[in-house]
């Protein structure tokens, strides 16, 4: 199935146990344990407000986890490990953002260029990389040259899909791109990013609450529970490798496979929910 | 979907339009007619009222003092102006650090906008004598506020996503400082800016009057100098106090817009 079961020997390029985060008195995850494959595509999936964003910004570094309450208890660990080909211990990571989140007062180019600039990569070095991403995610050097309000929902995520590339990262984690767009555009850029997925070796890790969105898209799916107060179950609730193989392109679509699985997918969510 | 009130205003837009540059000319004129036929008919004394024409007079006859005042007053405000919009956005900038230091130090920021001017004025001439450098001390110190209050508030506007961003690429203080909280604070740079341009010429015209001497008289000298003297020249006087405060006001919103013209464009959308 998964490519963790093709090779049981491999070290995860993401890892994670023990993980637990509260804000304030709110328990947002409990006890999450999740290893992803070099080369795996994993969604995470769950209603709003199951925690699945945070694993991603626990993941990037932007939120960290508690400490465990008792001594006894094991501490926490995240590690992202890199496969060693690019030379560096920490691999690089791609974060796209639920929102486009550019800077309206830079032009496209200068937005997507952002990330090599703040590491101080040289300018004609910095030129280059801009605009082989502008190629890889479909927009032109005329788009490069505008600012973000002068292009569409769409474009505006592609320009950041680019600036999450711009840095050739190992490691690629998206909290719901594309939830703003309409259902055509997201299938497209789900498409699409399955293709970039394979073509630069990803590990990707992908947040959504679409049901098809994520069993279109992945390997694996890690379905994440709504947490009460009043149980101790753990928030990742189950581990469900996708029942087929083959090419994701748009005639996966209305294949009997990929429909049957949805359907399956979404029964166990709705059991989960109930 | 178009409502009543939006439809008379399509409707007569024309009127709108036409008035637009027309109207506070017309205004002007009315009142100026009014106040001339009111000191004539009514026959009021020039020291209770000089009329239009009585300050016009006073402008021809004084000209060359009322003009070497207005530079005078002219360039001390504008280098009060300067200084502010220079030391406010510096000391904005220590404050847009961290929280500590706004808690520790923006009790006394505040002191620029509560000590009385009148207070400070003599004390600055004090330490700095009856200068041109004194003057611009007090415009400095009156218009500085504005400044430093509008640029703090936009440097901790910061959007949480953007900073998200710039964390996930590891990028340093300054980095955070340079490509996120200064482009984001402009805009309420500029707000303070505008502010603060009327304000140090209201602060050089005080300043003129505690420091000015016969030698070296600004506008706000001349105003106390011609109050018992010549009303007309008092008006005049005043009215190129005002003239220079409105003045000083469309220059530093012309300079805000050249300057931040990418926030302006963006502001369009």
């Amino acid at each position: 199935m998964s490519e963790l079961s093709d090779k049981p020997n491999q070290s995860p390029a993401i890892f994670a146990a023990q993980v637990n985060k509260r804000f304030g008195e709110q328990v947002v995850l409990r006890n999450v344990n999740l290893q992803v494959a070099p080369g795996e595509f994993v969604c995470l999936l769950g209603a709003s407000g199951c925690g699945k964003s945070t694993v991603l910004r626990l993941l990037a570094g932007l939120e960290s986890p508690d400490l465990p309450r008792k001594s006894s208890d094991e501490a926490p660990r995240l590690e992202l490990r890199s496969s060693g080909t690019s030379g560096e211990l920490v691999p690089r990571l791609g974060y796209v953002f639920q929102q486009p989140n550019l800077l309206p007062w830079r032009t496209v180019d200068e937005n997507i260029g952002l990330p090599l600039r703040l590491r101080g990569t040289a300018g004609n070095v910095r030129r280059s990389e801009v605009e082989r991403a502008l190629r890889e995610v479909g927009l032109t050097a005329a788009d490069g040259n505008k600012w973000p309000r002068m292009l569409s929902g769409g474009m505006q995520m592609r320009a950041s899909l680019a600036r999450a590339l711009v840095t050739r990262p190992e490691i690629m984690l998206l909290d719901e791109p594309f939830s703003a767009l309409d259902e055509v555009l997201r299938q497209r850029l789900g498409e699409e990013l399955r293709q970039w997925h394979r073509q630069f070796h990803w590990t990707t890790i992908f947040v959504t609450h679409h049901v098809s969105e994520a069993v279109f898209l992945a390997d694996r799916i890690l379905m994440f529970r709504s947490l009460s107060d009043d149980d101790e179950q753990d928030s990742l609730a189950a581990d469900l490798p996708i029942q087929f193989r083959g090419e994701r392109d748009a005639e996966l679509r209305e294949r009997h496979v990929y429909i049957e699985e949805v359907i399956r997918v979404t029964k166990r969510l709705r059991e989960l929910q109930q | 979907m178009k409502v009543g009130p939006v439809k008379l205003e399509g409707k007569f837009n024309w009127v709108s339009k036409g008035l637009t540059g027309l109207a506070p000319l017309l205004v002007l004129i009315v009142v100026l007619l009014a106040w001339q036929g009111l000191v004539w008919a009514r026959d009021i004394p020039k020291f209770l009222l000089p009329s239009p024409r009585d300050i016009v007079m006073a402008t021809w006859s004084d000209g060359p003092r009322l003009w070497a005042a207005t530079v005078r007053t002219a360039s001390e405000a504008g280098a009060g102006l300067g200084l502010s919009v220079a030391i406010g956005f510096l000391m904005a900038s220590i404050l847009g650090q961290a929280r500590w230091i706004r808690l520790s130090l923006m009790p006394y920021v505040l002191i620029f906008q509560t000590v009385p001017i009148i207070g400070v004025a003599p004390l600055l001439i004090t330490w700095f004598g009856n200068t041109f450098s004194t003057v611009m001390l007090i415009a400095a110190f009156i218009s500085i506020f504005p400044i430093i209050s509008n640029t703090t508030t936009g440097l901790i506007s910061v959007d949480a996503a953007h900073l998200d961003l710039f964390r996930l690429n590891r990028a340093s203080r300054w980095q955070i400082y340079w490509f996120l909280q200064v482009p984001t604070a402009l805009p309420f740079y500029a707000a303070g800016i505008r502010i603060a341009s009327a304000a140090s010429v209201l602060g050089a015209c005080v300043g003129d009057y505690f420091v000015g001497t016969a030698q070296q008289e600004g506008l706000g000298f001349l105003v106390f100098q011609a109050k018992d003297r010549d009303a007309g020249l008092m008006f005049a006087t005043l009215l190129a106090l005002t003239i220079m405060g409105f003045v000083y006001y469309l220059l530093a919103s012309l300079f805000c817009r050249t300057v931040l013209l990418r926030w302006e464009n963006h502001q369009l959308s």
